[in-house]
């Protein structure tokens, strides 16, 4: 396989509580990844480590050949991350972000930075937190795009959306997404969005990658994949529940 | 746009808000504040001097202490994820700090003068006093100095208010030397001055840009806590040990260094002892530092510091305290507050007197005075082994009083004779050519200078005042190492050279010293001990040969406390 992430043994700590023990696995150079577990698991743990924004404490990875925390500035203007609330100033209009974001990024489109959010209906002038959540996530995934990433990483930015609003952006998205030659790895606990996006899944679950391989593959009803499916179901049950209630 | 001014841009839409309130509350404020106060105090220096620097507190805690703070609540994960990461985002930051503590302070001051100058003129203030100035200078000083540790702390501090407390602790604890030192008479050089105020302010820039990039890998608050505040302490470690270094040199004492001088110096009668007070003197502070006292064994050359501070000598025999005369042969030692008391001969601790302290008698001749117990003066006559008071003896306030085996001579208005058996004077007129008396040999001959300016001796058997053979005019001469024991010989100095007198027959010599000598004490053998540029030298006074007694770099100098 032509990885653009090779992981091998990788584990992080936060004190005393681990969150990842030994995490394994290759990514392709194309195609979306779908990286489930249940809240709690070090998903969004294991994305930061890959952006550099954290130091593993064993273990090795290699993004786009590079080491994320000795090569950062090279991996970060290559590399898009959408998180799963909007995280930059909350003053910042769309269009600002897209202005700030500009000269950072070597291989920026500002052209279709400003077509995505047209076409996506995110006010340009209105400031985030004037935003809703969906159109804060278009927006972020808009300037996601517009940096010509050749790794996105997503972080359950398509939780918290009505299914109506999930499902228009995810189309909108995914007919996006068909035109670039990017390598996307989606973190969510979501079935139904894996099920729509995944051509390959990763199970995070007790700190290692349990399972890897295309849904039906994991989802595979065989004596070992049905206490993977009854646990993946519950956990991914129980998580939705959490976020309904919240 | 450069990724400076796209920072810079962030920086300006962050702080635009609370910019623009500042501006509209700080005039109103001041106004406020400077119209209700009284017009003396309004119209001071004092007034505009608070009003800049509560001007730069202000902006401090709404902006300066937040600018690093403030974003590792917020947006600190976006902005370390972008490809330059946080440390990209630091130069705007600082420049906005700066640039809003200049405002600040540019604004405090421009409302302190106009609120200064409508309550009845800043022109009519007086700055004829320089002090006024300094005050003013101080005041926003204070808050200048404060600022930058203010800034620096702001990244790991959980509020701005906090920032400025945790600043102002931090300047004042790390910058202490800075602060302290020119406060306790040290003047800086205009290098050193320069060189502290940069540690000071670089010292905060690398805090400030250690603890805002420490935010990055998801550092927890303490670990941004200690690598700032750590390389804050590094980076102050230069300017404490120059502190250091300056009070240590402040504090040691370096015999036969150019910058010591030995104020005061004395030496047992066997020459084996010797006790001095020095000081040093520095050029880079304002006030000596304090004496300090060495007991030194001059035959052993070692010396230890004595715990008495500014301390008052006894001459050998004659000290009194109260209820008696001194039982002691040598000198005495005694702090000024009369805690502690030394016979520096021994070493020996001796007992304080109860009340008051040791008391040295002045000499009346061959006898002595002393302080009575209704503080009124005695007069202690050894040939007779009879003591009067004052009034007892008919003698004025003023007069000088010299005790011989011939009878007491009494030099007032004019000279007379007393004899304290009878009770009676007579004028003496055979003495008027001594115009001023010295000392008493042993024999009961006074020395002194004569009216023409020479040396002279007035013998009460022949009743004549002769010149002393050989004795220049010697308007300056003084007379050193003369003590009660040893009365036929006395030491000379005029403005060219020692002499020695030979008491019995009036003779003068000239001894060998040269520029620096020091002579302190006639030993019991002729020889004489003095104090030279490089230590302690016996000189054989008539052979004029030298013989080192103990050299000051050989003099191992230990702190210790007796």
């Amino acid at each position: 396989m032509n990885a653009i992430v090779r992981v091998d043994h990788l584990a992080k700590r936060f004190g005393k509580t681990p969150v990842l023990a030994d995490v394994s696995f290759e990514l392709p150079a194309h195609g979306v990844t779908v990286l489930l577990g249940a809240n709690g698991e070090g998903k969004s743990t294991l994305l930061r480590l890959l952006l550099g924004l954290l130091k593993a404490d064993a273990g090795s990875l290699e993004v786009l050949g590079l080491d994320p925390l000795k090569q950062p500035r090279a991996l970060r203007e290559q590399v898009a991350y959408v998180p799963d609330a909007p995280d930059n100033p909350a003053w910042m209009t769309p269009a600002e972000l897209f202005h700030f974001l500009r000269p950072q990024y070597p291989l920026w489109r500002h052209e279709r930075a400003l077509a995505l959010a047209k076409d996506w209906d995110v006010p340009l002038e209105r400031p985030f937190k004037h935003l809703s959540r969906g159109q804060a996530a278009r927006a972020m995934l808009a300037a996601a795009l517009a940096q010509s990433p050749k790794l996105l990483l997503l972080d359950e930015c398509f939780s918290g959306l009505d299914p109506v609003a999930r499902r228009d952006l995810l189309g909108a998205f995914l007919g996006e997404l068909a035109r670039e030659e990017v390598a996307t790895l989606l973190v969510t606990h979501d079935l139904d969005v894996a099920a729509r996006v995944a051509e390959r899944v990763l199970v995070l679950a007790d700190g290692k990658i349990l399972h890897q391989g295309s849904l039906d593959e994991v989802l595979k009803v065989d004596e070992e994949a049905a206490r993977v499916q009854s646990r993946l179901l519950g956990l991914l049950e129980r998580a939705q529940q959490k976020e309904v209630a919240a | 746009m450069s990724t400076f001014r796209l920072y810079l841009w962030k920086e300006w839409r962050e702080q635009r808000a609370a910019l623009v309130a500042l501006a509209i509350l700080l005039p109103v404020l001041v106004a406020l504040v400077g119209f209700q106060l009284p017009r003396g105090l309004a119209t001071s220096t004092t007034f505009v001097g608070v009003v800049a620097a509560l001007s730069v507190v202000l902006v401090l805690i709404v902006i300066g202490g937040e600018l690093l703070g403030g974003d590792r609540r917020r947006e600190v994960s976006w902005l370390e994820r972008l490809p330059r990461g946080l440390s990209a985002a630091f130069p705007a930051k600082l420049l906005v700090f700066v640039a809003t503590t200049a405002m600040a302070l540019a604004a405090g001051l421009t409302l302190g003068f106009t609120v200064a100058e409508l309550r009845g003129g800043f022109l009519g203030m007086s700055f004829q006093a320089e002090r006024d100035l300094e005050h003013l200078l101080l005041t926003v000083g204070y808050a200048l100095a404060v600022a930058p540790w203010a800034f620096a702390t702001s990244a790991w501090c959980p509020r701005g208010p906090l920032a400025l407390a945790a600043g102002a602790l931090v300047a004042c604890g790390l910058g202490l030397p800075l602060l302290v030192l020119p406060f306790t008479a040290y003047v800086p050089t205009a290098v050193e001055l320069a060189l502290g105020v940069t540690l000071f302010l670089a010292g905060a820039l690398v805090s400030a840009w250690i603890g805002f990039t420490a935010q990055a890998h998801g550092a927890s608050l303490r670990s941004i806590a200690l690598r700032g505040g750590g390389s804050g302490c590094l980076a102050f470690a230069p300017l404490w040990g120059w502190g250091l270094v300056q009070l240590h040199e402040r504090d040691a004492l370096e015999l036969g260094a150019p910058e010591c001088e030995i104020e005061h110096a004395w030496v047992s009668r066997d020459g084996r002892v010797a006790v001095i007070e020095a000081r040093m003197h520095f050029d880079h502070w304002a006030s000596s530092p304090r004496s300090r006292t060495l007991w030194i064994d001059l035959e052993r050359g070692d010396a230890r510091e004595l715990p008495i501070p500014n301390p008052s000598f006894h001459a050998a025999g004659s000290a009194r305290k109260p209820g008696g005369l001194s039982e002691y042969t040598e000198f005495i030692i005694e702090g000024l507050d009369d805690t502690l008391v030394l016979d520096a001969c021994t070493g020996q601790h001796l007992e304080p007197p109860s009340t008051g302290g040791y008391t040295e008698v002045s000499s009346a001749g061959l006898g002595v005075s002393y302080w009575g117990e209704d503080y009124e003066a005695v007069y202690h006559d050894p040939f007779l082994d009879l003591e009067l008071g004052r009034a007892e003896a008919g003698i004025a306030l003023g007069e000088a009083v010299w005790i011989g085996p011939e009878g007491w001579w009494i030099e007032g208005d004019g000279w007379r004779t007393f004899d304290p058996r009878s009770g009676t004077s007579e004028p003496a007129e055979w003495l008027v050519p001594l115009a001023l008396p010295f000392d008493m040999l042993a024999d009961g001959r006074l020395i002194g200078l004569l009216g023409d300016g020479s040396l002279g001796l007035a013998d009460p058997r022949t009743r004549a005042v002769t010149p002393v053979l050989g004795a220049r005019s010697a308007a300056d001469v003084e007379i050193l190492a003369s003590d009660l024991q040893s009365r036929d010989e006395r030491i000379l100095a005029d403005e060219r050279a020692h002499y020695r007198l030979d008491a019995t027959c009036g003779e003068l010599s000239e001894i060998p010293l040269v520029p620096g000598d020091w002579p302190l004490r006639r030993l019991d053998d002729g020889d004489l001990v003095l104090l030279t540029s490089e230590g302690f030298v016996r000189l054989d006074a008539e052979e004029g040969t030298r013989t080192p007694l103990a050299r000051f770099d050989a003099i191992r100098h230990a702190e210790v406390t007796p």
